[in-house]
């Protein structure tokens, strides 16, 4: 037989044991909800470095290919001449800049257009090959070898 | 009207809410199992497009430096600063690399970049390259095949 104090005892309990399970399940749920996040973010933030990284390596070595001349004119500025006009790019305060210039112009590494986020542009004469790296926000670069049309040294 | 249901004793009830907790905690044992185990190999995934990129990059460069001087130790040696003369007149070298492609000298290797002319032509003036990337377990991640070609050289007035 169920005394009145028994029955409102259970009842407390069993409100209670509702209440932890639904506070279980919350916190698990938190819990899942951050790991993905996180996961989420990490492999987000990986994919845009790497992207960012290789396009810019890409675009540069290029860049190299398409161009009649090639002339490094500082371990982070590339100037590329053509036909009536050069294009200069360089690395300045983590962004990677192109600029074009006429063919009688003063060539200065400034007021060119934004390309890529990079924390570091290192162009590289090798045996004339020229040698392309971009370092990333994250320290990871990415390197390749280019052939220049006239073998680096700035004379088509 | 009373319920059909017939109410329980406390200590039922506590069986009960047990019996649930195990089941919700089951649940959600196997609900993040999978979740984590998804989210790992995305993980590997990214990773793996990553150490892709970075031998594709290493590829294309062990093929233009090859296009520019025929050779595999010298390519080898521009590549990755490993003396050519260890490399004399080789057809075929195996380098170990690390995960982010560079030369593992000491370190364990990850990958084993290999170069491998196939085939000469042209009194061996056209050479005909194959480079593929294979992971410690021998599995090929990738490959490509590039051809470098040296013009004869014309011999001038006065040399031998």
């Amino acid at each position: 037989m169920n005394r009145p104090e028994t029955r409102r005892r259970a009842e407390v309990i069993s409100s209670a044991a509702n209440m932890t399970l639904f506070l279980l399940f919350a916190v698990c749920c938190l819990v899942m909800i951050t790991v993905a996040a996180s996961a989420y973010s990490r492999i987000n933030e990986n994919y845009g470095n790497t992207f960012n990284s290789t396009a810019a390596v890409r675009y540069i070595t290029n860049k190299i290919r398409a161009s009649e001349g090639v002339e490094i004119l500082a371990e982070n500025q590339l100037l590329l001449e053509n036909s009536g006009y050069s294009t200069l790019i360089y690395q300045q305060g983590g962004v990677v800049y192109e600029r074009l210039f006429a063919e009688d112009d003063i060539v200065v590494p400034e007021g060119g257009e934004e390309l890529f986020s990079a924390e570091k542009l290192l162009l590289q004469k090798r045996n004339g090959l020229v040698s392309v790296t971009i370092t990333d926000e994250d320290g990871g670069n990415f390197n390749a070898l280019c052939r220049a049309t006239d073998g680096g040294d700035g004379n088509a | 009207m009373r319920s059909p249901i017939k109410a329980s004793s406390g200590k039922g009830r506590l069986n009960l809410f047990l019996l649930e907790m195990i089941i919700v905690l089951l649940f959600f044992s196997v609900a993040s199992a999978v979740i984590l185990k998804a989210f790992v190999s995305a993980d590997r995934l990214s990773a793996e497009n990553i150490r892709l990129e970075r031998m594709a990059f290493c590829a294309q460069s062990a093929a233009e430096a090859f296009s520019s001087t025929a050779d595999l130790g010298e390519t080898a040696e521009m590549l990755f600063g490993i003396d050519s003369e260890s490399f004399n007149n080789a057809a075929r070298i195996d380098i170990p690399l690390d995960d982010k492609c560079g030369y593992a000298y000491l370190a364990e290797s990850a990958l084993s970049m290999t170069m491998q002319i196939t085939e000469t032509d042209y009194d061996g003036r056209l050479k005909m390259l194959h480079i593929f990337f294979k992971d410690k377990d021998g599995n090929l991640l990738y490959e490509i095949n590039t051809a470098a070609y040296t013009p004869e050289r014309t011999v001038l007035y006065g040399e031998e």
